[in-house]
């Protein structure tokens, strides 16, 4: 497998490095003894590998490194945010001493200059914690920019907006493989759609939470995506999508089985929040068992923590008034001792043997 | 460079060109031509924000003050709501009764300056000074009517000295219907707010309820002041006997979008 894209290029760079401890306890137990010439060759085709990897991708060649650059993610992360406030502070402590046109130029050159710059140190370092970090800016920089103008110019508030913020974000995103930037544009997406369809049930655009049916439609679009298109070559954005996509239905559908009365239907409201409560059970365990048999982690902990959570719901509902509270705990820990065992159980029999993907 | 890079340039720089072109061309639109109406308020419609440190936010925004009439003349009842287009489900006769609110709209309103609104509210205030005058005439001795006549005519003073004379007046879906109903383009401007109905207790009980409209919110009521029109306006925030007096010729474009077009300082008297 050739590394296509830079987790491609570090999931074969750690099979190497296991490979390589393997291959060596390997020998040391006189189970498998490569010849000199052997080892050479190997060695050899995986060092060009490595090389050619760390060249292209800046991949973490070991443990170490790995180790440090979940650092220095970090470290990115928090220099982006604390880059992104004092840009926006700057900008609010001289942006009363300028004309509107002057006001209107750096608004509009420093999104642009940031997203050059992003471009520049994305060919200069691969996509890395540089990139990133002007990525991340750049954005802020963009959001700024647009919600500033409208202050000048007193313009109402838009959802287009929301498109505009999402296309940078997922432009971001995908150019320098930044998830935290897909989830920011994922959340303009959801709220532009939940904006748009409570807008044409006549609702005013910023009302979009008062109908949480709204967000649905959203998340089955952002849990479906990855399936339609192939999410691969960027490291975690399949699993991104799943779960986000999840939390906008899954979160819809709590808050509706608990208010029936902000519903589209119009059932009586304990009967919606029935019916809802009925649809969180099934769609959380559905969750589970499709991420159990896609062998998406991802999923199956959202649909646990959601099935989790739509139980304890409905045991406050039935039993918090007229138990003693111990024994309202004491069968909240039974029951998660329950679920333990059905995942223990499955667990066993799912597992394919030696050879089975973990 | 990378296809990445050159993807991430091209299409970026195209967005933030074509995003900031539409704004600005919104701008350019709103406020071309006459504008549709020029109100000249003054610093009681348009308050200096109460705390304001220059030292971190060197921009100055005014903030448009604007009310409903009295309860006694509020329009926005059942009818006139079903007519904007709710949907008004019937109200239960038992208050504990769980039932929908209708959604928040958005809808036209008529921000009526200093009109028939504002002198109801100054009549409404100056009988409450008279009935007051007159409950203290008939026992003069009475602290608790002494304290009553302080109060009217406290009020009285603030209706005609310091709030606001902008008061919305009207609704409609349709801007043109409600700008053929006041023409008057000095005193009546037409902005976008969110109107809701809301289920008000109508009797001492407050067990019979009826749907009433709300004005949650207008557009542009947060003014921005542009550079050349500061020094007419920048006072030190703080206490509103000490702070400047002005006025302010607000102007709303095609789309309701208000901006200053001119502001004098204006010297107490």
């Amino acid at each position: 497998m050739a590394g296509s894209s830079r987790s491609d290029a570090q999931q074969r760079c750690d099979d190497i490095r296991v490979f390589r401890a393997e291959l060596d306890r390997l020998a040391a137990e006189g189970v498998l003894d490569l010849s000199e010439t052997q080892r050479a060759a190997v060695r050899a085709h995986h060092d060009g590998l490595l090389a050619t990897f760390s060249r292209e991708f800046d991949i973490d060649r070991d443990l170490r490194a790995k180790t440090l650059s979940r650092g220095m993610r970090i470290t990115s992360f928090l220099g982006a945010l604390a880059l992104a406030a004092s840009v926006y502070l700057l900008f609010y402590q001289f942006w009363g001493r300028l004309g509107t046109v002057p006001q209107v130029v750096i608004l509009v050159g420093a999104p642009l200059l940031m997203i050059a710059l992003t471009a520049w140190l994305n060919e200069r370092d691969g996509g890395a914690y540089f990139a990133k970090l002007a990525a991340l800016v750049a954005f802020a920089c963009f959001v700024l920019n647009v919600s500033m103008l409208g202050q000048i110019f007193n313009l109402p508030p838009s959802d287009s907006v929301l498109l505009a913020w999402a296309a940078l974000a997922l432009l971001l995103a995908y150019t320098c493989e930044l998830r935290l930037l897909l989830v920011a544009g994922l959340v303009c997406i959801a709220g532009w759609i939940a904006a748009r369809a409570g807008t044409w049930g006549g609702m005013y655009w910023l009302s979009l939470g008062e109908r949480p049916e709204n967000f649905l439609l959203a998340g089955v679009l952002a849990f479906v995506f990855p399936l339609l298109v192939d999410q691969r070559r960027y490291g975690g954005f399949a699993a991104t999508y799943r779960v986000f996509g999840l939390l906008c239905v899954l979160l819809a559908v709590l808050v509706l089985s608990n208010w029936g009365e902000v519903s589209y239907l119009t059932w009586p409201p304990s009967m919606i929040e029935g019916a809802y409560q009925v649809l969180g059970f099934g769609l959380s365990a559905g969750a589970i068992w499709l991420g159990a048999r896609r062998q998406w982690a991802d999923t199956v902990n959202t649909g646990v923590v959601f099935f989790v959570i739509f139980l304890f719901t409905k045991f406050y509902d039935w039993w918090w008034e007229i138990f003693p509270k111990w024994l309202f705990f004491l069968v909240l820990a039974l029951t998660a001792v329950l679920l333990l065992l059905v995942f223990q159980r499955w667990r066993g029999r799912a597992a394919p043997g030696p050879e089975g993907a973990a | 460079m990378t296809r990445r890079a050159r993807i991430l340039l091209l299409a970026g720089g195209a967005l933030g060109l074509a995003v900031n072109a539409i704004v600005l061309a919104g701008v350019a639109w709103n406020r071309s031509g006459v504008p549709d109406a020029v109100l000249r308020l003054s610093e009681r419609e348009l308050a200096m924000p109460y705390y304001w440190d220059v030292a971190e936010n060197s921009g100055l925004a005014l903030s448009m003050g604007w009310r409903l009439p009295e309860a006694a003349a509020n329009w926005l009842d059942a009818a006139r709501l079903e007519a904007l287009g709710f949907e008004l489900p019937p109200l239960p006769d038992d208050p504990g009764v769980r039932f929908r609110a209708p959604p928040v709209r958005q809808l036209w309103l008529a921000l009526e300056f200093d009109g028939p609104a504002y002198a109801r509210s100054v009549q409404l205030a100056e009988e409450d000074v008279a009935a007051a005058e007159r409950n203290l005439a008939a026992n003069p001795n009475d602290e608790q009517r002494k304290k009553l006549l302080g109060a009217a005519e406290f009020t009285l003073r603030e209706v005609r000295e310091e709030r606001t004379r902008l008061v919305v007046v009207d609704s409609d879906r349709d801007r043109g219907a409600l700008r053929a109903r006041h023409p008057d383009r000095e005193r009546y401007a037409m902005v976008r707010g969110r109107v809701q109905p809301m289920a008000t207790p109508v009797d001492a009980g407050g067990g019979r309820l009826e749907w009433r409209g709300e004005v949650l919110d207008l557009d542009g009521t947060t003014i921005h002041v542009p550079l050349a029109f500061r020094a007419a306006l920048a006072a030190p925030a703080g206490d509103v006997d000490e702070a400047a007096r002005y006025e302010v010729m607000l102007a709303f474009g095609r789309r309701g979008e208000p901006w200053i077009v001119a502001a004098l300082t204006r010297p107490r008297p």
